[in-house]
């Protein structure tokens, strides 16, 4: 029997977007973009304030896809994300996901899993399909 | 600068070394020892990086929007290894005042292919 068999939830991730980890952000990927890190920029635009980059909301998704699936994850993961909503500084955000389906082509076996990013009024925003290669052999 | 259509940009050479990739994961809230163990760079740090220096080397206005991404890991890059960024434009189209880039590029670390990626952002058209 799989160790992964589809509808299996993912473990919950639950995390406050401070600015401090949108200015670390900035800092680590040099994107300065002001709609990320000044209020009053942000203000004039159809945001109203600061929103987190999205890529610091994807790395949400990716830290908890690496948690699940360690090695596999670094050496063969993929994504697809629509960012469908903003995630705000200071929102506590949660990453939801669950194994969809599992693949075996050609000798690979592949998982498929439905992830999300959940805001504080429990809108998932950014929508992600995550797949991650497993052993042939790995099973529960 | 303007990319037209198919044209091919390159980025680097760069590097993601311990202190940016530390400066990532107290972002995002990954565990460095994780990747201390392996001896490898969060791709994630690397992905962020590129977007970045593709954003700056675009003259990418304030303002603009990320709306979708897509990335392929496929090996992971050493902390401080030697970075080099191809891109293109794969398309562009404009709606309600906005351009929507998509921009397709892969990674390469000292040769090996590390990460493969389409980002699809939204540029103000008055600013750009």
């Amino acid at each position: 029997m799989s160790r992964y068999p589809a509808g299996r939830a993912l473990p919950v991730i639950t995390r406050r977007i401070a600015q401090e980890h949108v200015q670390l952000y900035a800092e680590a990927s040099g994107d300065h973009n002001p709609l990320h890190l000044d209020a009053e920029f942000a203000a004039k635009t159809e945001f109203g304030r600061p929103i987190a980059h999205g890529m610091l909301a994807l790395g949400l998704i990716c830290e908890a896809m690496a948690r699940s699936f360690g090695r596999h994850w670094l050496n063969g993961g993929g994504l697809r994300a629509r960012f469908k909503g903003p995630v705000y500084v200071g929102e506590e955000v949660s990453i939801h996901g669950e194994v969809s389906r599992e693949l075996i082509e050609g000798g690979q076996r592949r998982l498929s899993c439905n992830v999300a990013l959940r805001n504080s009024k429990g809108e998932d925003v950014v929508t992600a399909v995550a797949t991650v290669p497993l052993p042939l052999g790995e099973t529960g | 600068m303007t990319l037209e259509a198919d044209e091919q940009l390159t980025i680097g050479p760069f590097a993601v070394d311990a202190g940016a990739a530390e400066a990532y994961l107290n972002a995002a809230g990954g565990e460095a020892s994780f990747y201390r163990g392996m001896g490898a760079t969060p791709p994630m740090a690397v992905a962020g990086r590129t977007l970045g220096l593709l954003i700056e080397r675009l003259s990418m206005p304030p303002g603009s929007v990320h709306i979708g991404q897509e990335l392929d890991f496929l090996d992971a890059a050493k902390p401080g290894e030697r970075l080099v960024c191809a891109a293109k434009l794969a398309r562009e189209s404009r709606r309600g005042g906005w351009r929507i880039l998509q921009l397709e590029f892969t990674v390469n670390a000292e040769g090996r292919r590390v990460l493969g990626g389409r980002t699809t952002v939204m540029v103000p058209e008055e600013a750009h």
